[in-house]
């Protein structure tokens, strides 16, 4: 299939995935009455209210999310030279959980308890999203020292990316240790990786971060065709290789810090996305990074709707169901092809 | 013109090369020899900025290389690595990253049109829309010899392009290195071991021994003596139909 035609394909899908992503909840909508409220450009009303104030920014949190994990996974692919590179395996997310664990357990960020589903809710979720921040900014900074280092190894990363995620998920059960049922229960709570978390001022600030990145990722594509045989290939061709690292790391990683902050952790969507998209596209970065924007943007939607849809009324945290169909899908590709 | 004048390289206080001044002209076919640890390689990526000299310079056409943009590097010198691992992608894709020095957003018309013309003048044009881990090892060679040449470079730069490949291949990636020396005025520096492949082909050599320039100059200086006091080897040139061969008899 030529690759605009699939382009075209995954925009469609992605279209109707909003439409259903928006029409599904509690308080059915029908398409039509979508569609006029959307166009409407009006929150006023019952399901104006709905609309405009609780799925759209969910589906819009959806496909940022999304497509920021998806573009970060496919680069940091390519400049670690390693197809198992993800947001989530760079030790990104563990840096959050734990900076989000201290918030709550050490600087007192406040819990309520209330019955029923929603047992736990946090009280200053500010301080907790900023805190988690701090966590993934210590992973990036981290990283980021590793990467500048002119004679590391790409590979090294990941495995200092493992070291990192053990060494904040013993800083956060330590935490958790010391901290009292509710402030557990609450740290728990927050790491599932959960759409509803996200607003519009979120979606502002995570639309901030993925935008630049989504930019130069996309201006780079050439760049990252030419890294694929070989930083001395690359070198000789005139890409300047320790500086690309270094950006796309940058960059991949405060896309992921952002949206982890404010959403928790959603695993498998940054590694599946590009994965998924290599069969369709193939390897030509070109193509293959805005592809993964828009798959990781539809893996995310679809997760989401299967979150708020398989136990209704309950919902589910969206990371819950990226693991679940994550893991088994990695698993047959690599059955599939024995080099993902 | 590639020149370099008292080329010094070191790997922190161990030092690889040691005040090399060689002179490359154009439509020459420069061979690099010298025992494994010599600096070969070392000197071949000081030749494209790969690698910083401690001290001396390199000078292409009169012009400082340190002073130049990683992209006017590319513009003048293609390279190609002692190692190759195919990607996955069409034959056509690989050589049009040749361009690369040359684009800024998107691939051209004059572009394609010079991946088209680099892929026939290798004989690669019936290859175009095969993928790269499909080829052999001397098509592969030929493929990444193409992109270098996609760039339009002056100067190519060639990391043992032959010692992976068999007899046929060998004699084939030789010949075609030499046509494009005379057909389009380059100056090709190849990195080689097989002396009687150097011979037969180069126009120029470079002799390094233990980082420092034993010897340069045309296929005379490739005698008897100095092959035993390179390579530490009793060897003998013979001339078969006009063919020079190197007889290697007895480890010294």
């Amino acid at each position: 299939m030529q690759k605009n035609s699939v382009g075209l394909l995954l925009l469609l899908v992605l279209a109707c995935g909003c439409l259903l992503s928006i029409r599904t909840g509690s308080l059915p909508i029908s398409d039509t009455d979508v569609l006029k409220t959307l166009l409407a450009w009006s929150g006023e009303g019952r399901i104006g209210h709905v609309i405009w104030n609780i799925r759209l920014p969910r589906t819009v949190a959806a496909l940022l999310a999304g497509a920021g994990l998806g573009i970060a996974g496919a680069v940091m692919q390519n400049i670690l030279k390693n197809p198992l590179a993800s947001p989530f395996t760079i030790g990104v997310s563990q840096g959050a959980a734990f900076g989000a664990a201290f918030a709550i357990i050490i600087l007192g960020a406040g819990q309520t308890q209330r019955a029923g589903a929603e047992m736990v809710t946090i009280a200053s979720p500010h301080l907790v999203v900023f805190s988690a921040f701090l966590g993934s900014l210590l992973t990036v900074i981290f990283i980021l020292g590793l990467s500048s280092m002119q004679d590391i190894a790409p590979e090294a990363i990941i495995l200092a990316g493992v070291a990192l995620s053990a060494f904040f998920g013993a800083g956060t059960m330590l935490l958790q240790y010391f901290g009292d049922n509710i402030q557990v229960a609450a740290t728990v709570f927050w790491t599932f990786g959960d759409l509803g978390k996200a607003g519009w001022f979120e979606n502002g600030l995570i639309l901030l971060a993925v935008l630049p990145a989504a930019l130069f990722f996309i201006a780079n594509g050439w760049n990252y065709n030419t890294l694929r045989w070989g930083d001395d290939v690359a070198s000789s061709l005139g890409v300047r290789v320790q500086r690309l690292r270094v950006m796309t790391m940058v960059l991949a990683a405060f896309t992921v810090a952002v949206s982890t902050s404010f959403l928790g952790i959603i695993g498998f969507v940054g590694l599946m996305a590009p994965h998924l998209m290599r069969f369709l596209v193939g390897d030509d970065y070109r193509y293959l990074i805005p592809a993964s924007a828009v798959c990781g943007a539809l893996l995310l939607l679809v997760s989401d709707l299967l979150a708020r849809t398989v136990l209704a009324p309950i919902v589910l945290p969206v990371g819950i169901i990226t693991s679940f169909t994550g893991a088994p899908l990695f698993l047959y590709l690599l059955a599939k092809n024995k080099r993902p | 013109m590639l020149r370099t004048e008292n080329l010094t390289f070191a790997y922190g206080d161990r030092l690889i090369l040691e005040n090399l001044t060689v002179r490359m002209t154009a439509s020459q076919l420069v061979a690099i020899l010298g025992v494994n640890g010599s600096g070969k390689s070392t000197l071949l990526k000081n030749l494209n900025g790969l690698l910083q000299p401690k001290y001396g310079t390199v000078l292409v056409d009169g012009h400082e290389l340190a002073a130049m943009s990683g992209r006017d590097v590319a513009r003048h010198i293609g390279y190609m690595p002692q190692k190759t691992t195919p990607e996955s992608c069409t034959v056509f894709d690989a050589v049009l990253l040749g361009r690369k020095p040359h684009i800024t957003w998107k691939a051209g018309k004059r572009d394609l049109r010079i991946v088209t013309d680099t892929l026939h003048r290798l004989g690669l044009e019936d290859y175009a829309l095969r993928r790269t881990t499909e080829l052999s090892g001397g098509e592969l060679q030929r493929v990444v010899i193409a992109r270098a040449l996609a760039q339009e470079p002056k100067i190519l730069l060639l990391d043992e392009p032959i010692s992976h490949l068999d007899i046929r291949n060998q004699l084939e990636t030789m010949r075609v290195l030499k046509n494009i020396t005379q057909e389009m005025q380059l100056t090709v520096v190849v990195v080689i071991h097989d002396l009687s492949m150097a011979l037969r082909f180069a126009d120029q050599f470079v002799l390094l021994k233990k980082g420092r320039l034993f010897a340069a100059g045309n296929r005379q200086i490739i005698t008897a003596a100095t092959i035993k006091e390179i390579y530490q080897i009793n060897a003998e040139v013979f001339n078969i139909s006009g063919i020079p061969v190197v007889v290697p008899t007895s480890v010294h």
